[in-house]
């Protein structure tokens, strides 16, 4: 039996797979608010630490955390970012400025979490 | 395979597959997203599962996660690659031994890869406390099916290979 040929399986895996993929991106993309008024959260250990209207801040802000893993998070007008951490592979740090509704990064190893939610500011505007 | 060579075997399966862990940590990935990496001990794994039964190749998952976690990623980490390798190792034979006329070893090597990425961020939306799932598991399964096209290309040569020199024969 030849094993390095792709077999009927193979196929449906990848057409499978490359389905979940397309829809979930679908659903990422139309899920995500589309407000450019920018709220960020902070989160730890699934706890809310800070949220910050991003749109307001005017002097660059630094969030520490000092527990267990250090981290630094910067602030600035319109954009959050992981400076520093003290975890191994530093993917959140990686990660770089959040400046979007939906953008956000993770520290695993601290269980810290930050995201943008869009906010709309009129809405009045559509609620008929 | 008798006895001891069978246990000689697993050591020697368990020992590649924590250096090749090991020696994963020093590639770095330019992908900020949690979870993607080469899996390269997937190698070790599809191996076993060709090779030996169910429990040796659980056996193997587990030592070398339970040492690559102690030696480098830190406890809380060892929960994501023991449910990761376990889900994965257990999908692997599933597909090999029920399966097999479907699926190539390269094919079962992207279906363990798929399996191992899901369930460690679905774990990690968990602890989290936070939908992230749905956020990067498209980049996650994007990754899966290259990261397992190479190991289980690897795979399918390795085991081959062995098969040709009849290594793990009783008779050499």
């Amino acid at each position: 039996m030849n094993i390095r040929m792709l077999k009927k399986g193979d196929l449906i895996l990848f057409l499978g797979v490359g389905l979940i993929i397309v829809l979930l991106l679908l659903w990422n993309n139309l899920s995500t608010a589309s407000g450019n008024h920018l709220i960020a959260e902070v989160r730890k250990d699934g706890e809310l630490v800070k949220k910050i209207d991003l749109d307001k801040v005017s002097e660059p802000e630094h969030i520490y955390f000092e527990e267990g893993i250090h981290q630094t998070i910067l602030v600035e007008k319109g954009r959050i970012r992981f400076l520093e951490s003290d975890c191994r592979d530093k993917i959140c740090v990686q990660a770089g400025w959040l400046t979007k509704a939906g953008d956000k990064a993770v520290c695993m190893p601290a269980k810290t979490i930050i995201k943008i939610n869009g906010e709309s500011q009129q809405t009045d505007s559509i609620a008929f | 395979m008798n006895k001891n060579k069978k246990i000689a075997v697993i050591i020697i399966l368990v020992c590649n597959a924590i250096l090749i862990s090991l020696l994963e940590l020093i590639i770095p990935i330019p992908i900020p997203v949690p979870g993607v990496k080469l899996g390269l001990a997937n190698i070790i794994t599809l191996i076993a599962i060709v090779f030996l039964d169910l429990k040796d190749v659980l056996a193997i998952v587990l030592l070398r996660c339970l040492v690559v976690a102690t030696l480098s990623k830190g406890l809380m980490m060892l929960l994501f690659s023991i449910s990761g390798g376990i889900s994965s190792a257990l999908v692997m034979w599933l597909l090999y031994k029920k399966m097999f006329g479907l699926f190539s070893i390269k094919g079962i090597s992207i279906a363990g890869a798929v399996v191992h990425n899901t369930v460690q961020i679905i774990i990690a939306s968990y602890i989290l406390k936070e939908p992230i799932v749905f956020y990067y598991l498209p980049i996650l399964l994007i990754s899966a099916i290259v990261t397992g096209l190479i190991t289980g290309s690897i795979s399918d040569l390795t085991i081959k290979e062995i098969r040709k020199r009849e290594i793990f024969s009783d008779s050499v």
